[in-house]
């Protein structure tokens, strides 16, 4: 995971200091209290630390390139006015990421994509995406149109599981639903995903 | 630690959970329990082999990375069209959700409010500074008032739970093997372990 660690690097470096989760976590939290209190400063170094997670994040669980910025400055203009209302009970990643995923989901609303149960939708076949494009093996390619299918929320289940290795009571609290929801979700994912597996079937029970 | 392994039909509980097995992110009672599936079921063994290529696939892929200097520049121009934040008492606030927090999970205020618990949710629900050395299941009908006279019969405090796989973390007086036993005879009991002996993570 190469990229996720550039990604802890770089959040790292711009914050400085302790790099223990626990030093990052302080820091983050005095970042937000300085937010709070009007800082700008603080909500551009918070910016730049979070960018390249919630590019990554909002990316696939939108599957929709061209709402990424967008999403993503909404979040933070709610960092911006509610920073006073971060209760730090939980860690700042957390309510970060559930600005994001409200926002993300807004976006989408707001594009008005047809979902995946719509019969006949008008979107653009699979592989036409940037995301297709960028894709470095065929592999890589069925596993974009695999995740097309599914909707945004199992979308995001499965990138915050895999890529930013998140359990499953915190992607409950992102999300803002019981974790059999997310469990749920997360099954269904994998058994469409497993089918692109070499020898893999949708059945698994 | 000692953990009895799942029932032949536990397949369930373990393929919905190896995703966050494989990410590391599952306590300490749901992954050794899982260890201990795996190890007696090549099915399960299976599916984890293909799940850790499902997460390969999911992190090799590229990401489209956007340009965080734009971003800025443009989350800079949103700001400069809203009227400037009033700083607000927010140590105040904070400091209050900080001791609201502190008294529902039964520890001491914390002194610095940065150095917030992040423990897991399970850890929180017990009284500070006991820590748990047993881990107790209950049959899915019991009732609270039997699980209630089964933690008052053997002087066990419950430490937290139910996890995902409905275990309760409990704290007994002395955790040996003649404790076990007799909770195990207790109505509704269905697991006992010591979370003292043997070296499981």
């Amino acid at each position: 995971m190469s990229l996720l660690d550039s990604v802890a690097r770089q959040a790292r470096s711009l914050l400085g200091g302790d790099t223990s989760p626990d030093g990052l976590e302080a820091r983050e939290r005095r970042l937000v209290a300085r937010i709070a209190a009007g800082e700008q400063r603080a909500l551009e170094d918070l910016y730049r630390a979070y960018h390249p997670r919630l590019q990554r994040f909002l990316g696939r669980m939108t599957h929709q390139p061209g709402l990424v910025d967008e999403a993503l400055n909404d979040t933070f203009l709610v960092v911006w006015h509610r920073a006073d209302s971060y209760n730090g009970l939980s860690k700042v990643s957390t309510w970060i990421f559930g600005i994001a995923y409200r926002k993300g989901l807004k976006a989408l609303q707001r594009f008005d994509e047809p979902q995946p149960d719509d019969a006949h939708d008008t979107r653009a076949e699979p592989g036409d995406g940037p995301e297709q494009q960028l894709a470095s093996s065929q592999l890589q390619r069925d596993l974009q149109r695999a995740l097309a299918e599914l909707s945004p929320e199992h979308r995001a289940v499965v990138d915050l599981t895999y890529f930013h290795g998140l359990g499953y009571r915190e992607i409950a609290d992102i999300a803002d639903c019981p974790v059999d929801t997310v469990k749920t979700r997360m099954f269904y994912a994998r058994r469409r995903l497993r089918a692109l597996l070499p020898g893999g079937k949708e059945d698994w029970l | 630690m000692k953990v009895v392994p799942l029932d032949p039909g536990g397949h369930a509980d373990v393929l919905v959970l190896l995703p966050w097995y494989l990410g590391g992110s599952l306590d300490a009672v749901e992954r050794a329990q899982i260890d201990a599936h795996l190890a007696g079921c090549a099915r399960c063994r299976a599916a984890l082999a293909e799940e850790r290529q499902l997460a390969a696939l999911q992190a090799e892929s590229a990401s489209p990375t956007g340009n965080v200097n734009q971003g800025l520049a443009a989350l800079r121009q949103q700001l400069a069209a809203n009227p400037p934040r009033r700083p607000q008492a927010t140590r105040g606030r904070w400091a209050a959700w900080g001791s609201l927090a502190a008294v529902l999970a039964g520890v001491a205020v914390l002194p610095v409010l940065w150095q917030h618990e992040t423990e897991p949710s399970y850890r929180g629900l017990g009284s500070a500074g006991v820590a748990a050395n047993a881990v107790v299941k209950f049959r899915a009908d019991t009732t609270e008032a039997q699980i209630r006279a089964a933690l008052s019969d053997s002087g066990a405090k419950l430490v937290g739970g139910p996890t995902a796989t409905q275990l309760y973390l409990l704290a007994l007086p002395v955790a040996n093997a003649e404790a076990l036993a007799r909770l195990r005879q207790l109505p509704g009991v269905t697991l006992a372990e010591s979370l003292d002996a043997g070296g499981a993570p």
